[in-house]
């Protein structure tokens, strides 16, 4: 029986921390054989990084580790040795799918280019991802998520517009290039699986931010910057797009200026279309302030999941700002059965994020994150021949 | 000629606004045929956003936002609630690989399309459906813009300044997120397709892959109980971290300094100023904890400087600076133009003007075949005569009908327009 839709992918993962290992997991759960490649004695940089179980830190015990590589082998590796790239393009012999991201030197300098390893394996898919891409007189630019995310162009419209921009939850620009890197590599690898044409694909995580930037930077492009330079739109830029307090915590509500009219019945103040502060798009705009009182005065006396029910019978475009314990509560992710328990010889049972997509015939498939180098022996002596002893030699050598 | 990995797959698409489209350009860019299908009644919403003068002509084809996102795609004008068109859709998923649709999660019931019935017309069928909250769920008719989606996530929870002042993504942050990752998942079913001849059912939740987008945020709170708070710009461990103020009108520059190593180049890029040797920024710990003063520092050297400046002479000596970058300096930018990455495409209609191209390269297809997006109902004679083999005079029969057209009936008063 077919277990999943990429049951015969066989994918090398040489990511690290965020970005390559998302793409990675993403393959992982949809049935793909994932293969981590981690360097000998630290491994990923990321089993370093918290949140950790109970504040202690520990490599097996990284919360972002064990999110981001659920449903993958784990091997050790020296890739500076002669004998570990050796060993590398033995494994890269049948890979269809290699994901990487280091800096744009890296893999060049350790004699493993597309080009050495297209000598290799001419099918093989390398997915690079990187925040500026293989090119470019930015490519050996060093970036962290926050200037990742900044270069990208979302975070300038982020924010208030009196102060300055703001980064977004968490790691979206790692994310973001993860996700983008994994539809790349889903597509790329169909197309060799088809006419056995590998490729080089070249993801740059600035590019896929710059092409997401909604509707004002084509309309900037078109018109001309003058006219629909965007600012940052602010929790109350617009009194009917925004985040607003209420009793418990906090709700958002959005609405364009057409639907004013049902923001107005949400706060039962069907009367306020018609008062001349209010009445059009232009006066909005000048009494802004005071429909965000307005607003507000009706938020601050209701609860969150009140204001949202309430919504949902109305028809009107509110939703909670919930926070991460309150996403357990969400009805709606429990009958979707979004999140999915796994349990960790580490940690025991946790609860994960599930499948980004269900899949009628191929669902994903939540298994827990590896041990580094638990699957040293599957891999080198199983599946490559080596023996034991040699196993150990190696170790000793530094190569694994 | 070196093939696109999508070549030969005939995309069905339903999608519109943002999202969806988003995720059938990649699909187009990849080489896919996508046949998108709009109606003179039900037409992209997308094509309003027009900002130019109302006296325009055929205002509904020189949307930018419309046509940057839809450009690679044939365009179709069809009403799938009339039975007559109902009849030519079937027609149509007869010889398609995929449908991919956006609607509210019980359109498709009414229209008569649900998977089931498209698995009829062409058992091997990929259906993908993509509203907010999923096809699912006591939530699933709810309101879904994408706003409200990155609110019930759980991201607009852990955006903001740390006094507080909690924020949303400046773009409707979960479009471009579900539109990404609805192409891979239209890939995986093909590749599934590839290994057993069958289609399948994908119901996509925006909402759902957002909150992946913050795993560590859910394990942080499965593991010890933990809710995020709001850190602004900070980070849990590294410092110097920030946005700094720049010389010039609301300009901004990034800065992350990563280890002691870093912060020796740091200082000396700087000029090694005195406050530099100050014992409270003697260590990456004490650094973290005096973030306050040193942001104050590094603030009065950045302002004097415009943010190009600061992100070259700090990238020289090895350090991660960018620049929080506007509109106009991303599509003025050095790397971005000599990577190609914009072109100067032309619209038969709406002109020439600076589009962006692929999202990611391929090695062995490295030529980006610039395909405009669709006029309104452009391509109809190619999907009704060409393709479905349509006589003349049951097309024109169609058109009276209204069922097919090309001129979408937009009242004039939702156009957005500048009349300034």
């Amino acid at each position: 029986m077919i277990e999943g839709a990429l049951s015969d992918l066989k994918v090398l993962d040489l990511g690290h921390c965020i970005s390559g290992p998302y793409c990675a997991c993403l393959l992982a759960g949809y049935g793909a054989e994932v293969i981590k490649v981690e360097p000998p004695g630290e491994g990923d940089p990321a089993r370093r990084m918290g949140p950790f179980l109970r504040d202690e830190p520990h490599p097996e015990r990284s919360g972002l580790y064990l999110y981001l590589n659920t449903r993958k082998k784990s091997v050790t590796l020296n890739l500076g040795t002669t004998a570990g790239a050796n060993i590398f393009k033995q494994l890269v012999k049948d890979t269809d799918v290699l994901v990487e991201n280091f800096p744009p030197r890296v893999m060049p300098g350790l004699g493993l280019s597309y080009a050495a390893l297209k000598e290799i394996n001419p099918r093989l898919v390398m997915v690079s991802i990187t925040t500026f891409g293989q090119t470019g007189p930015y490519r050996d630019f060093k970036s962290t998520n926050l200037t990742s995310f900044a270069m990208g162009g979302q975070m300038m419209i982020t924010g208030e517009p009196d102060r300055e921009p703001l980064k977004n939850a968490g790691d979206q620009a790692e994310y973001q290039a993860g996700l983008y890197g994994f539809t790349a590599a889903a597509i790329a690898s169909y197309g060799a699986k088809i006419t056995g044409q590998g490729q080089h694909v070249d993801v740059s995580a600035m590019e896929c931010m710059s092409s997401s930037l909604e509707g004002s930077l084509p309309t900037t492009s078109y018109i001309g910057g003058d006219k629909h330079n965007r600012h940052r739109m602010g929790s109350q830029l617009t009194a009917i797009m925004g985040v607003y307090p209420c009793r418990d915590g906090h709700v958002i509500v959005h609405a364009n200026p057409r639907e004013w009219p049902k923001v107005a019945e949400s706060i039962d103040r069907p009367e306020l279309t018609e008062d001349e502060r209010f009445s059009t798009f232009l006066v909005r705009h000048e009494h802004n302030d005071e429909l965000v009182a307005t607003i507000m005065g009706w938020t601050t006396e209701h609860d969150k999941m009140e204001i949202y029910d309430r919504a949902a019978r109305m028809r009107t475009p509110w939703a909670p700002v919930l926070n991460t314990r309150e996403l357990f509560d969400s009805p709606q992710y429990k009958a979707r059965g979004f999140f999915v328990e796994i349990t960790h010889p580490e940690t025991g049972p946790l609860m994960y994020p599930g499948a980004p997509f269900k899949m009628s015939e191929a669902p994903w498939q939540a298994e827990r994150a590896p041990l580094l180098g638990e699957h040293n022996e599957e891999i080198y002596c199983d599946r490559l021949g080596y023996t034991r002893e040699e196993l150990a030699q190696l170790r000793s050598q530094g190569v694994i | 000629m070196a093939k696109l990995p999508l070549e030969g797959v005939r995309v069905a698409d339903l999608t519109m606004v943002w999202a969806g489209p988003y995720g059938t350009r990649i699909l187009a860019d990849m080489g896919a045929e996508v046949i998108k299908i709009e109606s003179v009644e039900n037409y992209d919403l997308i094509r309003t956003f027009v900002f130019l003068p109302s006296t325009t002509e055929n205002p509904w084809n020189k949307s930018a936002y419309f046509n940057h996102y839809n450009r690679g795609k044939l365009g179709v004008s069809l009403n799938l609630a009339k039975p007559r068109g109902k009849e030519v859709f079937k027609k149509l998923i007869k010889i398609s690989d995929v449908v991919i649709e956006n609607y509210r999660a019980d359109v498709m019931e009414r229209l008569g399309f649900t998977y089931e019935a498209l698995k009829e017309i062409k058992p091997d069928i990929i259906m993908l459906s993509m509203p907010g909250r999923g096809s699912t769920g006591p939530e699933r008719l709810n309101y879904a813009y994408g706003p409200l989606l990155e609110a019930n996530a759980g991201l607009v929870s852990i955006t903001g300044y740390p006094d507080g002042r909690i924020e949303r993504t400046g773009i409707s942050y979960g479009d471009p997120i579900a539109g990404a990752t609805a192409a891979g998942a239209v890939a995986l079913a093909l590749h599934y397709r590839r290994l057993t001849g069958k289609g399948q059912f994908i119901d996509l939740s925006q909402m759902e892959c957002l909150t992946r987008m913050i795993g560590e945020a859910v394990l942080d709170w499965s593991m010890n109980q933990r809710i995020g708070g709001l850190t602004g710009n900070r980070h849990p461990y590294m410092a110097p971290h920030g946005c700094y103020r720049c010389k010039g009108e609301d300009k901004w520059v990034t800065i992350a300094v990563q280890n002691d190593e870093e912060w020796e180049s740091f200082c000396q890029a700087l000029g090694n100023p005195q406050w530099t040797s100050d014992y409270r920024f003697a260590d990456s710990l004490s650094r973290w904890q005096n973030q306050d003063e040193l942001d104050q520092h590094i603030g009065e050297w950045t302002i004097l400087r415009t943010p190009h400046e600061v992100m070259y002479i700090l990238q020289n000596a090895g350090i991660a600076a960018g620049v929080v970058m506007d509109h106009i300096d991303l599509l003025e930018d050095a790397h971005l133009n000599e990577r190609g990455f914009w072109g100067m495409h032309t619209h038969p209609q709406a002109g020439t003007w600076k589009i962006e191209g692929p999202t990611w390269r391929l090695s062995e297809a490295p030529d980006f075949h610039w395909k405009p997006a669709p006029c309104f109902g452009q391509h109809n004679d190619y999907l009704f005569r060409d393709l479905l083999g349509l006589s003349d005079e049951e097309i024109r029969q169609l058109e009276e009908e209204q069922i097919i057209g090309t001129k979408p009936a937009i009242p004039q008063h939702l156009l957005l327009v500048d009349d300034t």
